[in-house]
């Protein structure tokens, strides 16, 4: 009888305790889910920044967590959103399901990014997005801040802010044009070639009504795919209109399409504004086959200048570590994120997501590019002096690239291609 | 007056590729009655070819032939991978569209995600029309149909063109006939790579390589040759209408560029409406529904 009662009682106790051990927290490592898409070149650049961050915080044993303790490494999970909407949400879900992580950075493309914030929502995971540009993830914030609060957008800008910048530069190029050619700025007349996405909705109008303040003459305008493989009608039909100056608002591959065509059929115009692949400081020359040349855009790609203390060791560590400079935006800004999450957990010793949200709405950060602050009513990133920069660069001879904008960090003038230079009065 | 020159040229230009594209496309349909979703892969592949050999020959002259090779080559070799499920159209189907997920995913891991620039074999720009035409488009469209008329020609005057014909018509009578159906589709399939690198190696210098982009390349083929008439070799001059509106709807609106795909999808259901055939395809009669 006291046999059976002794079994009975180890029994118990047994398995009090393995119930014990199950539900008591026990750490090892802090779980950051990256989601993009891995099949284009900002998924590489990426998976490149964040896994560069994870080495630098393992160097230094981890982040120190007051919760538990200890310094805990980071545990990168990649989901990857096949840049397709049907995929967009389920790669968040299996992260969050599946991975069981414990914040998220990455997304790219509004639309699909839209999606994945419901889901980070849904299960109360911040969300440090930096790839998209589109208002209403912050908007969303605003109208419904209790559902939406762990969602937040340090960098990069969003599309009136970044379209401010594009628009600048495109002002700058006009400007260069009416100089060079000794012509007045009415007579510089551009053609807007901007790309059909919810991004670029709030950008074009901002440029029309800019352009008409500054007296450059809007000829064309047309509204290709993102993936537009050819734009010689375009083109041509916007220079057939006097137009010198073209300003683009592309944000993929298209953006081949526009700088090979222009040189290819010799046109009198120079393409300004923003080409995402001229961003790239490695494969857009390769890719153009050297008819890159003279392109302008405007980057958030950072170029070896100290705009922080902290650019050229970011840029020489990713040289260094992948042989190749940052290649697209994306990638300092979710490098940036995974130092604010680690910034974020130290200073408030928890990875609760509410004491995090207060945390991250107050803080200022130092990151690649300038200094990444928060509205803490949108979320969504501030920009102008003393916060993030715009830049302006141009492809330039020998597969070089200048900053032609602002004047502060300049290192050349706008150079124009010689078609355009043969209209000199 | 020059918005019309504007539309002829160009649709000229364009529509002439996608003729050897589509051609490819609708004899594999026609003859071996395969619904080669990979097709768009042909000309995918041919512009990697030629940029890797020109990177190690740095000779366009060399890297262009070998890249036609390589991808006929590439054609027979999809071919035996099919060859065991080709008498099942819906096996086949699927067989094709896996081919060209694996293929655009090793070319991912081959090449990375950047994309590629290839250079033109004559650069420098023309004028036709009044109409500046890059001298390298031209010379592709002038190419493609050279290419055209030779394969017409070898269709009508070769017995292996002949017997392409004979299958394409009547398999059951062209067996009876002796004619090796296996050989007459395998060299179908080759052709049609052939075909499609010609295109490739020609025009994508205008354009940049990208592991995704053969997607486009098959729906193009595809709408081609629905509105044309499947398996209608004639049917290709569908090409210069596809060309024609997508340039038409550029040129119209602003948002013309971006519609125009949606714009040609929806002349080929009207034409599909009117003539379910297609525009040069022959009406085979109403379904039989076996009970």
């Amino acid at each position: 009888m006291c046999k059976k009662y002794c079994v009975i009682g180890v029994f118990f106790v047994f398995t009090f305790a393995l119930t014990f051990m199950a539900t008591a927290e026990t750490r090892d490592s802090i779980r950051i889910g990256v989601v993009h898409n891995y099949t284009d070149l900002s998924g590489k650049s990426i998976k490149e920044a964040v896994i560069l961050a994870q080495e630098q915080i393992k160097k230094d044993g981890g982040i120190f967590v007051k919760e538990f303790g200890k310094k805990l490494p980071i545990e990168l999970f990649f989901a990857n959103d096949g840049g397709k909407p049907q995929t967009s949400s389920s790669a968040v879900e299996k992260l969050c399901n599946v991975d069981k992580i414990d914040f998220l950075v990455g997304g790219n493309v509004t639309e699909l990014c839209l999606a994945q914030q419901e889901v980070a929502m849904d299960y109360k995971k911040i969300f440090l997005s930096g790839g998209a540009a589109g208002l209403q993830l912050w908007r969303n914030v605003e109208k419904n801040y209790e559902r939406y609060k762990y969602y937040f957008k340090f960098e990069p800008l969003d599309s009136l802010q970044l379209g401010e910048g594009m628009v600048d530069v495109g002002v700058a190029t006009a400007k260069a044009i009416s100089k060079q050619l000794n012509i007045p700025i009415e007579e510089v007349k551009a053609a807007i070639l901007a790309e059909h996405a919810d991004w670029a909705e709030p950008v074009v109008p901002l440029a029309i009504n800019t352009f008409k303040k500054e007296k450059i003459d809007i000829v064309y305008m047309a509204r290709p795919s993102r993936e537009a493989t050819d734009l010689t009608t375009e083109l041509v039909e916007a220079t057939r209109k006097g137009a010198k100056m073209l300003w683009a608002c592309f944000s993929w591959e298209a953006g081949y399409a526009l700088v090979k065509q222009i040189y290819d059929l010799n046109l009198p115009v120079i393409s300004t504004g923003y080409n995402s692949v001229a961003q790239d400081l490695v494969g857009y020359w390769k890719a153009t086959a050297g008819k890159g040349i003279y392109s302008a855009s405007w980057t958030f790609v950072p170029p070896r200048k100290p705009l922080t203390p902290k650019t050229i060791p970011f840029y020489d560590d990713h040289v260094k570590r992948w042989e190749h400079p940052p290649l697209t935006y994306r990638g300092n800004a979710n490098y940036n994120n995974v130092f604010i999450i680690k910034e974020a957990i130290e200073k408030t010793g928890t990875l609760n997501p509410d004491k995090l949200v207060s945390f991250l709405e107050n803080m200022t950060y130092v990151g690649i590019m300038g200094v990444n602050k928060v509205d803490p009513k949108t979320h969504n990133s501030i920009s102008g002096k003393g916060y993030l920069p715009n830049i302006g660069i141009q492809w330039v001879e020998g597969g070089k690239q200048e900053i032609i904008f602002p004047d502060y960090l300049k290192t050349a003038d706008i150079k124009l291609p010689p078609a355009l230079l043969k209209l000199k009065k | 007056m020059d918005v019309i020159a504007k539309l002829l040229v160009y649709s000229f230009i364009t529509g002439s590729i996608y003729c050897i594209v589509a051609l490819g496309f609708s004899l594999v349909f026609g003859v071996a009655n395969i619904l080669n979703l990979a097709h768009g892969v042909f000309y995918m592949i041919s512009g990697y070819l030629v940029y890797s050999f020109f990177v190690v020959t740095q000779n366009m002259y060399t890297a262009i032939p070998l890249a036609v090779i390589g991808t006929t080559l590439f054609g027979a070799l999809t071919y035996f991978t099919i060859y065991t499920v080709i008498d099942s159209p819906f096996k086949t189907l699927l067989a094709t569209f896996a081919i060209g997920g694996a293929i655009s995913e090793i070319i991912f891991i081959v090449y990375g995600v950047s994309s590629y620039g290839i250079p033109n074999i004559i650069d420098g720009s023309f004028m036709i029309l009044g109409v500046p035409v890059v001298k390298q488009a031209f010379l592709s469209a002038i190419l493609a149909l050279f290419v055209l008329s030779g394969f017409v020609f070898f269709l009508n005057k070769t017995d292996l063109g002949r017997a392409m014909r004979a299958v394409a018509q009547n398999i059951e009578v062209a067996k009876l006939a002796g004619i090796n159906i296996n050989r007459v589709k395998f060299f179908t399939v080759v052709v049609a790579a052939f075909l499609a690198s010609v295109a490739g190696v020609f025009y994508l210098p205008l354009q940049s390589l990208h592991p995704n982009m053969w997607m486009n390349v098959t729906i193009i083929s595809f709408v081609i040759v629905v509105l044309g008439g499947m398996g209608s070799i004639k049917g290709i001059i569908a090409s210069y209408i596809i060309a024609f509106s997508e340039y038409a709807t550029t040129l119209s609106f602003a948002e013309g560029s971006y519609v125009k795909t949606g714009v040609y999808l929806l002349i080929m259901i009207i034409i599909l409406m009117l003539r379910p055939q297609g525009l040069f395809g022959k009406y085979l009669g109403p379904l039989e529904v076996k009970t």
